[in-house]
C-alpha cells in the first residue's frame, strides 16, 4: 500500500468521510503494530491541521506547574528528610567554614564551566550523518553532515529564537503570531535574520554561504573591520563571503537544489576537483591527495545520489575516469 | 575562485523535491534529548507541543472546553507523578492521544451516567505496561466515537445547536446567552436538555449496537462508583 494514499485514507477516516470499504483496508492496515504509531502519527497531524479552537497553553501551563510542585511539596513532606552530612563534619570546628568557602568556590568554578553546556543545548551530526528534527518552535532543521547547531537551552521560542550553526543546515523557518524573528549566527560574522522562510546556510572552513529558497531574509554582516553591512534577500538569492571577506551576491535558478543534500543528492556542473576533496573533507572526514597536480584542474560534470562515502567516491572516480585508494582517511586519485 | 559555490549539491530528480517526505524525521528528538538532560525541560517542551491539539482532540469528544483542558492537564499530570518518559520507548505521541481519548470517552460515560468505567492513574500506568498499543479495532472505534457525536451535534436544530455550543463548549452563562441570542431562559433549558439527550441516546446507541467494545478485559473491575450529571445544572 502506497503511503501517501494510506495517509490520505486516513485523514477521511478522521473527517469521517471514509467509506466502509476504506475502513476495512484501514482495520487491515493496523493489524501491523508499528501502523498503529503511524494512525497516531498522522491522528496528530491531522488533528493539527484541523483545530476546534487554540487552548491557552500558557495558563494551562503555569496551572500545572503549580499542581506540580504543590504534589511534590506533599511528598517531601512526608518523607523523613536525610541526615545532612555536614553536621558530623562540624565535629571539626572552624574546618566547616574552609570546606563552606571552598565549595562555594568550587561550585562557582563548575558553574562557570559547565554554563555553557547548561545554558545551551546542542544537536551534532557524524561525519556522513544528515539529521532531520524540529525546535520547539516549530521550525524544521536538517542538519547536514559534521556540523552542529548550537541553541538555548531555556526560554527558546519565549524571548528570542538564536542559534549557532557549525557546518550546513536547511532551515524551514515557522512564522510566530508575535513576528518574532529567527537568527542564525555563523563564524564569519554573517548572520541571518528572519520571520518565517526557508534557507540553506552553509559555513565551512572553505566559505560561508546563505541561499534563500522562499520569503525573505535579512543578511547582517561584520566583517573583521567591523563595519556592518545589511543586505536583504530575495528567493533564489545567494550571498557568500569570499576569501577577503567580502559579501559576493550571485542568483540561482533554482534555489531548491541548495538544499538537496538533505536527500543525498549531489550535482555538479564543471566542478573542480579541489571542491569535490573539500566535500570529502568537510562531509566525510577524508583527505584527497592527488598523485598527478595536473587532476586539480580537471572539472566534474554528472549527477547522482550516493547514501555514503564510499558511494560518492565510487561515482565520481567514474565520472573523472580516473582511479582511487583509500587507506583509512586517506584517498588517493590517480590515473 | 573567484565565484566560488561551496555548496556543491544541486538536484536533478524532478521529482525530488525539497520538502519532500524526510526519512529522517524525529520531531521527538528534541524532546527526548531534553528529557535525558532536564526533565523539566522536557517536559514543558512535551506540554507545549502537544497540548493545543490533544485539547482539540478532546473537545472532539465532550464538546467543552474546560472539560477537555482538565482531562489533558490530568493526563500531564499523571505523565509527571509516574515519570512515564522513562518508560516510553516508542512515541510520546501515541501514549498522549491514547490517554486523552480513553479519559475523553470514560468521562462522556460518567457524565451521562452510563456504566463508569474509573480511570485514574493506574489505568493509565497499565497501557504502559502492554506498550500502549491498542487493539485495532478500538483505534478505529474512538476516531468513529467522536465522529458519531460531532455527527448528533450537527444534526441539531440551529438554534439549538447554537445554545448547546455557548453553553457547553464555550462555556457561557445561561443570562449570557440569553441576551445575546434575545430568548427565554426556560427555552435555553430546553435546548439544552434536548441536545443532552439525544447526545446521550447516541453514546447509549453506540453501546447497545456493541459498536463500542472499548473497555479492556485487563481494566479495573467496574466499580458501582455514582457519578454526577453536572450539566443542566
Amino acid at each position: 500500500m502506497n503511503k501517501v494514499t494510506m495517509k490520505e485514507t486516513l485523514f477521511e477516516h478522521f473527517s469521517g468521510r471514509a467509506t466502509p470499504l476504506q475502513r476495512t483496508m484501514i482495520a487491515e492496515w493496523l493489524q501491523q503494530p508499528e501502523n498503529q504509531l503511524t494512525y497516531m502519527t498522522w491522528l496528530d497531524e491531522w488533528e493539527r491541521q484541523h483545530l476546534q479552537y487554540l487552548a491557552d497553553e500558557d495558563t494551562a501551563f503555569t496551572q500545572l506547574s503549580a499542581r506540580i510542585a504543590e504534589m511534590e511539596q506533599q511528598g517531601a513532606a512526608t518523607e523523613t528528610p536525610p541526615t545532612p552530612i555536614i553536621r558530623r563534619l562540624g565535629f571539626f570546628g572552624p574546618s566547616r567554614w574552609l570546606i563552606a568557602a571552598s565549595v562555594t568556590v568550587l561550585l562557582g568554578l563548575g558553574t562557570y564551566l559547565l554554563r555553557n553546556r547548561i545554558m545551551f543545548t546542542v544537536v551534532k551530526t557524524a561525519y556522513g550523518e544528515t539529521r532531520r528534527f524540529t525546535l520547539p518552535d516549530g521550525s524544521d532543521v536538517t542538519l547536514n553532515a559534521h556540523s552542529s547547531l548550537r541553541l538555548p537551552r531555556f526560554g527558546f521560542g519565549d524571548k528570542s529564537r538564536t542559534v549557532w550553526l557549525t557546518g550546513e543546515a536547511a532551515f524551514s523557518v515557522r512564522h510566530t503570531a508575535t513576528h518574532q524573528r529567527f537568527i542564525v549566527h555563523t563564524h564569519r560574522g554573517l548572520d541571518v535574520e528572519v520571520l518565517g522562510t526557508e534557507f540553506n546556510v552553509y559555513d565551512r572552513p572553505g566559505g560561508t554561504k546563505v541561499v534563500l529558497s522562499k520569503g525573505a531574509i535579512q543578511l547582517n554582516y561584520r566583517n573583521a573591520a567591523k563595519t556592518e553591512q545589511k543586505l536583504r534577500l530575495k528567493p533564489g538569492d545567494a550571498v557568500s563571503v569570499n576569501a577577503a571577506g567580502r559579501l559576493e551576491q550571485s542568483h540561482l535558478p533554482e534555489p531548491a537544489v541548495s538544499t538537496a543534500w538533505r536527500e543525498h543528492r549531489f550535482v555538479f556542473k564543471r566542478t573542480p576537483v579541489s571542491e569535490i576533496a573539500e566535500l570529502l573533507r568537510d562531509n566525510y572526514n577524508l583527505d584527497v591527495v592527488l598523485k598527478d597536480p595536473e587532476l586539480a584542474n580537471r572539472t566534474v560534470s554528472g549527477s547522482f545520489q550516493a547514501d555514503n562515502a564510499d558511494e560518492f567516491l565510487q561515482v565520481v572516480a567514474e565520472l573523472l575516469e580516473i582511479n582511487y585508494r583509500q587507506k583509512e582517511n586517506t584517498v588517493t586519485f590517480f590515473e | 575562485m573567484a565565484d566560488k559555490q561551496p555548496n556543491l549539491a544541486v538536484s536533478t530528480n524532478p521529482f525530488g523535491k525539497a520538502s519532500g517526505d524526510p526519512v529522517l524525521m524525529d520531531p521527538e528528538f528534541m524532546i527526548r534529548q531534553a528529557f535525558s538532560e532536564d526533565a523539566r525541560r522536557g517536559y514543558e517542551l512535551l506540554f507545549r507541543r502537544y497540548y493545543r491539539p490533544l485539547c482539540s482532540q478532546a473537545a472532539r469528544f465532550v464538546h467543552s472546553r474546560t472539560i477537555a483542558e482538565d482531562l489533558v492537564s490530568e493526563v500531564f499530570l499523571s505523565f509527571w507523578k509516574n515519570q512515564v518518559h522513562l518508560q516510553i520507548n516508542t512515541s510520546f505521541q501515541g501514549y498522549l492521544y491514547s490517554a486523552v481519548r480513553k479519559r475523553s470517552y470514560s468521562h462522556l460515560r460518567q457524565e451521562f451516567n452510563l456504566d463508569a468505567v474509573p480511570v485514574d492513574d493506574q489505568t493509565d500506568r497499565e497501557r504502559l505496561d502492554t506498550g500502549h498499543v491498542q487493539n485495532p479495532e478500538q483505534l478505529l472505534q474512538y476516531t468513529e466515537l467522536y465522529q458519531r457525536i460531532e455527527e448528533t451535534v450537527r444534526l441539531l436544530p440551529p438554534q439549538c445547536q447554537r445554545v448547546f455550543v455557548m453553553s457547553r463548549f464555550e462555556g457561557k452563562k445561561h443570562r449570557e446567552i440569553a441576551d445575546e441570542l434575545q430568548i427565554s431562559p426556560k427555552t435555553i433549558e430546553a435546548h439544552l436538555s434536548r441536545a443532552l439527550s439525544q447526545l446521550r441516546q447516541t453514546l447509549r446507541m453506540g453501546l447497545f449496537c456493541g459498536l463500542l467494545l472499548l473497555s479492556q478485559p485487563n481494566e479495573w473491575p467496574v466499580s458501582s462508583v455514582s457519578s454526577l450529571t453536572t450539566l443542566t445544572e
